[in-house]
């Protein structure tokens, strides 16, 4: 493949950058720009829907099968489908921003280039077939995310959620870093030069593999867990979370994770042969967060940071999908249920989120329980739609959740993960309680002095955020099988990567 | 020649010596040039690599950290400054207003 | 026959909860809200029942019809296909089905229509119907969802539904507490059940029951003596076995077994039509219906059939016990629907599936009408449910006490009535059971005959025959489950006893005719040749002969069965009017003093120190857990208030970990270090190993 065609084959990334420096250039040289409250945030969106398209108009192009830059990048349907389910988040992402942005004050074009950043960031995760590549897409990520987390400048509790993730961020990067080099040792063997390329490194490995690449792998996962917030490496997401401006948090909740997740199959993919190395540890990790997370949610009482312990619970849940990609026989389904909840858990966070920032004012961000004490009475709409996200949070029919838990079920016991099927049932019994108090509260308690209504000025984009978020959750819970061709697209090429 | 192994355990010394700085620190300051250890410790075993293997794999490695590792610096010591402004300090155990 | 307008009998009710849960958007009028929610609400659920019974008529020789329940899919085309893993939105046309879609839809409509006037002075009218149509939406997917997991999705839907009408008078501490526990209990239920379905997925490589190509779970196991997976193999009977305990666990939970059975007496904190149509009339038999449709599997396991019949007897003879010396009314019938379960449990355990469904069916309608016309009396005594402050109430309410006086003598299995049919039928089959142990069950199941025919005229004549115990005229509006605040009190709440609205009694009439003839109609005696409903539910249900089991031959000649379980219902009647007649002023037969001090009592209303078990195991032990340390100086928040003993202690390890995240930034990387060391350590180890 030429430059000219690897540019071509990631035309989604170029045309989100190029968006997103229009929106840098155009915020900071052009006055009717900077006068206008949503200019930034349309273009963006226009950007991602041009992206999004170009994606659509390209699922069936057979070039798209090979690896652009020198099998630095590959881009076949597994990377569009990860691409597609970031560019819908995004977008989400931006019409959230564009309510929130204005409730708070802080309507500045620096923040939707930033998002357009970071989305770069992810979508290059997906498709990243090399460790350097992967690093170099997660700092993109991360360092937008960075200066996302503290946009509201004079907000304590935003400033210490920004330099705790990137202190920790940081951290988890040299590890990151620390275990690619080591990989890139761990992979020289008799004399050949080491590799960080996924592909070539499948043909290397053999059947018992040095410490040196063992150690370097662990230090990668490290890396990953942290980003995907997998426990133990998870302690920065509730504080975070919590600490950084409600519309960062939906979409630091979804891109990231759904990055992380997307590199992380496509890395354990191409690990199989030595699965049973690896396998018993993720497997422990996977118990680890799942517990972890859903106890810790069970005693919040700022919904923010309960959102931000049950993501860590569905981290635990989409490793099963992970793990279950050890087995051959249950990779392709496994594939296509990690996607699949992928999207799921993408939807109803950020539809989750969106409806906190609907409720939020300029001097009030909707975060505590009581904020949402009898809500039904005064925002009916919102406290049902809410309890949509909640009860497919839940896992609970005739939602997305339920069918991606269902999934996530029957391929963990197609890999014979028994004690991981197991822990996903006990945890969900444990899950929907605190799901369910969410509800209840919005139902059943009487309204407290707190409660909030709905006070934006241009409230549009997170209506739209919230509807849409909603009826999809419904709609592929009732007919999950629209996605399929999609996702089983995506399962035939990672197949013969 | 120096035979590879030195810089490799050389690299791993730093490693650790970065992962204790960021345990044992409190200004953020020092926390950050702890994990710059951390990211120039892989840096050499980069360099290392490449030129026990002969080729420049490894700086070109090297090349992409330190782009990476500079972005960093900047973001961080901006985040630095406001929380300096607006609290006059930025001992890291003074922040703690999320948890649990 | 063209089926596919039975589809309609599943989303008519959902149509009727999409608008009730929506009306509040674009119908502003809250009167002509209301007004329309009447009409609709009870409409959609007996429309559904027309449709339900011109099907059933209709139902030609074939024995089932799967009809595909999503346009643009059809039976061929799953709605969820996932490498092996395929499900089809399909619902199953069958006699099970069909007998149980009329029960839900016809019983439902029933009481639908009584609750428009039990809840028509509550300010949340709509929100009310909303849940009860959703619930009748969610309980006709689970009887007619052609697989596990449609099986499922209802299962989970009644048990959120239920948990909210429990909880609908939130303003009640006890009913938010008694929704907590019936949720917190029905989730071990469910837990078994989703492994047990998880289990047959592994095992079966499908979870349909019935399939076009004939390879559904029931299908693979209509095999004499052996059970076939989707590939041809033989799964082993241990499997078996153990899929079917796993699906009675679930069983158990729904339906208020031995050992989760604590949940249903609570749950009675709910409205009453709630506690008629949730708590006595469907969703409590949930667990039947499931071991029925599942009978197949069943009777390849006499392992499990035994568990399920002599957990069924100890649970009707157990709750038997504990309702003789209940003195809430509704509590007497709570007990009482768990020890006719039992019953039914006990049919399905000596592998007489069709008479337990037949239970379940006069079940339906003499409980229902219990608990209506309990309703109506809480509703005239402005809500109150103590006995010990009723009597005398014949005067006061004829039409409550006739209809009620057919519905006890039917349950207690009073001669020709409903439950005697059913009741008999379930006695002569247990005494036939294939395991030889026929003669314990069959007279355990009399004993417990005998108790009921007893605490039955026993709430009778306390709540209608003895003397008042109450001065009229100055009757206290109570904030029990049973009322509301903007209601009873205010418009005929002076204090005296009134009659309930037309609506509320008509529906009464109904069930009472239902609950004294049908047992006539289905039974043996019945027209065209006797046993309907057997005839007519035999393609549904396993015989016993495909697992290889016989039945044992008759204890007795059928006639002296009759009459030996008519004598035993006569004398537990008699014996409770006896001893009341003698005590009409005070209306108990031991002085409250006497009646505090006696072990027995005190045992039996300990629920035979099942409370303590529980106490000990969730309450103390999750308390202690919770104070000892690990939730001390903790703000109170909803869970604490919520005060059970699980979430206490789940919430007393989620505070313990909670300390952990210390918010210091140098705390988090040492965790996270500790975790990376132990990575790359484990995983060393795991090549050093090698």
């Amino acid at each position: 493949m030429t430059n000219f065609q690897s540019l071509n084959a990631i035309l989604p990334v170029v045309i989100i950058a190029i968006t997103g420096m229009i929106v840098l250039l155009g915020e900071s040289c052009l006055a009717f720009w900077r006068r206008s409250a949503s200019a930034s945030g349309v273009v963006s969106l226009l950007g991602v829907i041009v992206a999004g398209m170009v994606v659509l108009f390209r699922l069936d192009e057979p070039m798209l099968h090979y690896k652009a830059f020198n099998g630095a990048l590959a881009v076949g349907p597994f990377t569009q489908a990860c691409t597609l389910i970031l560019l819908l988040v995004a977008g989400l992402s931006v019409l959230v921003a564009l309510t929130y942005l204005d409730n708070r004050g802080l309507n500045q074009g620096e923040y939707y280039a930033l998002l357009l950043f970071a989305t770069c960031g992810a979508i290059l995760m997906c498709a990243a077939n090399d460790l350097i590549v992967l690093f170099v897409s997660v700092e993109l990520l991360s360092v937008a995310l960075y200066i996302l987390t503290g946009f509201a400048k004079t907000d304590k509790k935003g400033q210490e959620a920004a330099l705790k993730y990137f202190l920790l961020g940081s951290f988890a990067a040299g590890f990151l870093l620390y275990g690619i080099a080591l990989v890139l040792g761990g992979t020289s063997i008799s004399g050949l030069v080491g590799t960080t390329n996924l592909t070539t490194m499948t043909a290397r490995i053999p059947d018992t593999p040095s410490f040196m690449f063992m150690a370097g792998l662990a230090l990668v996962l490290v890396g990953i867990g942290f980003k995907a917030a997998l426990a133990p490496f998870h302690m920065w997401a509730p504080d975070v979370y919590e600490g950084a401006p409600t519309s960062v948090t939906g979409f630091m909740a979804t891109a990231v994770k759904i990055g992380a997740f997307a590199a992380l199959l496509r890395i354990i993919s191409h690990l199989t042969g030595i699965a049973h190395f690896w396998l018993p540890a993720l497997e422990v990790i996977a118990v680890l967060t799942m517990v972890l997370g859903n106890l810790l949610a069970v005693t919040q009482v700022n919904v923010k940071r309960m959102l931000a312990y049950s993501s860590v619970a569905h981290a635990g849940y989409l490793l099963i999908a992970v793990c279950a990609c050890s087995s051959t026989v249950a990779r392709p389904e496994a594939l296509q249920a990690g996607l699949f909840y992928l999207l799921a858990y993408g939807l109803m966070t950020m539809g989750a989120f969106a409806v906190l920032v609907y409720l939020s004012s300029r001097n009030h961000d909707c975060e505590t329980v009581q904020d949402i004490a009898g809500l039904v009475k005064k925002e009916p709409l919102a406290a049902y739609l809410m309890a949509v996200f909640m009860l497919s949070l839940g896992g609970i029919p005739p939602t997305m959740g339920f069918v991606g838990k269902w999934l996530l079920f029957s391929v963990a016991m197609q890999a014979h993960l028994v004690v991981l099927a197991v822990t996903l049932a006990i945890v969900s019994m444990v899950a929907v309680f605190y799901y369910l108090r969410i509800i209840w509260t919005m139902c059943f308690q009487d309204r407290s002095a707190e409660t909030v209504g709905a006070t934006s000025v241009a409230p549009t984009g997170v209506q739209i955020t919230i509807l849409i978020s909603a009826a999809m959750s419904l709609v592929l819970g009732v007919l999950p099988a629209i996605v399929y061709p999609m996702l089983s697209a995506a399962q035939t090429l990672v197949n013969h990567l | 020649m120096v035979p590879v192994s030195y810089y490799l355990s050389l690299s791993a010394v730093l490693f650790t010596i970065g992962v204790v700085g960021v345990l044992v620190k409190r200004n953020p300051i020092q926390v950050f040039m702890c994990i710059e250890l951390m990211l120039n410790a892989a840096n050499l075993t980069f360099i290392a690599l490449g030129r026990f293997y002969g080729t420049s794999v490894g700086e070109m490695y090297v090349i992409f950290a330190l782009a990476v590792a500079a972005a960093e610096v900047s973001v961080g010591l901006g985040i630095i400054v406001t929380i300096f402004r607006t609290r006059q300090s930025i001992d890291l155990d003074e922040t703690a207003l999320l948890k649990s | 026959m063209n089926l596919q307008f039975a589809q309609l009998i599943l989303w008519l009710p959902l149509l009727g909860f999409l608008f009730c849960s929506t009306s509040g958007l674009y119908i502003k009028d809250r009167a002509l809200q209301k007004r329309l929610t009447t009409i609709i609400a009870p409409g959609v659920v007996l429309a559904s029942f027309v449709i339900a019974l011109l099907v059933t008529l209709q139902f030609g020789s074939t024995p089932r019809e799967i009809i595909a329940l999503i346009p643009g899919t059809s039976i061929y085309d799953p709605w969820i296909r996932f490498g092996g893993f395929r499900v089809n939105f399909n619902e199953v046309i069958d006699p099970l089905s069909l007998v149980m879609s009329l029960v839900v839809t016809g019983v439902g409509g029933l009481i639908h229509v009584y609750s428009v006037g039990y809840m028509k002075d509550d300010r949340d009218y709509t929100r009310f119907f909303t849940y009860f149509n959703l619930f009748i939406f969610m309980m006709l997917l689970l009887v007619l969802g052609d697989n596990f997991l449609l099986m499922f999705v209802g299962w989970e839907g009644v048990g959120v539904c239920s948990y909210l009408l429990i909880s609908f008078w939130f303003t009640d501490e006890a009913n938010a507490r008694a929704g907590n526990k019936a949720f917190i209990v029905n989730r071990v239920g469910d837990l078994g059940f989703s492994l047990g379905i998880m289990s047959i997925w592994s095992y079966f490589g499908t979870v349909s029951f019935y399939t076009p190509q004939h390879r559904g779970v029931l299908e693979l196991a209509n095999h004499v003596g052996r059970v076939l997976d989707v590939t041809g193999g033989v799964v082993p009977t241990a499997v078996i076995t153990m899929i079917c305990l796993l699906l009675f666990v679930g069983a158990v939970g729904k339906s208020a077994q031995i050992p989760l059975f604590v949940w249903l007496p609570d749950a009675m904190a709910g409205p009453t039509p709630v506690s008629a149509l949730i708590h006595a009339a469907t969703m409590v038999t949930a667990g039947v219906v499931m071991l029925s449709r599942c009978s197949f599997l069943f009777v390849h396991s006499a392992v499990a059939l035994h568990v399920v019949a002599w957990v069924g007897l100890a649970t009707a003879f157990m709750a038997a016990t504990m309702a003789l010396v209940q003195t809430d009314i509704k509590k007497v019938l709570a007990y009482s629907t768990i020890s006719q379960l039992g019953y039914m449990f006990m049919a399905c355990g000596v592998g007489d599936f069709s008479d337990g469904i037949f239970h379940v069916v006069t079940h339906a309608f003499f409980k229902a009408l219990l608990f209506l016309g309990a309703g109506a009396v809480i509703h005239s005594m402005l809500g109150e449910q103590d006995m010990r402050k009723m009597g005398g109430l014949k005067k006061k309410l004829p039409a409550t006490w006739a209809v009620m006086i057919i519905a006890t003598y039917s349950i207690a299995g009073f001669p020709l009535l409903s439950g005697f049919w059913s009741k008999d039928a379930i006695l002569d089959s247990a005494s036939r059971s294939f395991a030889g142990d026929g003669t314990l069950l069959y007279a355990g199941g009399l004993i417990t005959a005998f108790l009921t025919a007893f605490y039955m005229n026993r709430l009778m004549w306390k709540t209608f025959y003895t003397q008042e115990r109450f001065t009229d005229g100055q009757l206290h509006t109570h904030h029990h489950g049973d009322s509301d605040d903007s209601g009873h009190g205010e418009d005929q709440g002076n204090g005296h006893v009134h009659p309930s609205p037309g609506t509320m009694m008509w529906p009464l009439y109904i069930l009472a005719i239902l609950a004294a003839g049908f047992g006539w109609f289905a039974g043996p005696y019945g027209p065209s040749g006797g046993n309907l409903l057997d005839k007519f539910l035999a393609p549904s249900i396993a015989p016993l002969s495909l697992g290889g089991l016989h039945p044992q031959a008759d204890l007795m000649s059928p006639v002296a069965g009759y009459l030996l379980s008519s004598l035993i219902a006569i004398a537990g009647l008699v014996l409770a009017a006896v001893m009341y007649g003698r005590r009409m002023e005070s209306g108990a037969i031991l002085e409250p003093a006497a009646a505090d001090a006696s072990p027995l009592v005190q045992f039996l209303r300990n629920n035979w120190g099942f409370d303590a078990l529980y106490n000990l195991i969730f309450i103390k032990g999750g308390g202690l857990l919770a104070e000892r340390g690990l939730m001390r100086g903790v703000e109170t928040d909803t869970i604490n208030a919520a005060g059970d003993g699980i979430a206490k202690s789940v919430g007393g390890i989620s505070h313990l970990l909670r300390r952990i995240q210390t918010g210091y930034v140098r705390n988090y990387a040492l965790v996270m270090l500790v975790g990376a060391v132990t990575l790359v350590v484990g995983m060393l180890v795991g090549v050093m190993q090698h």
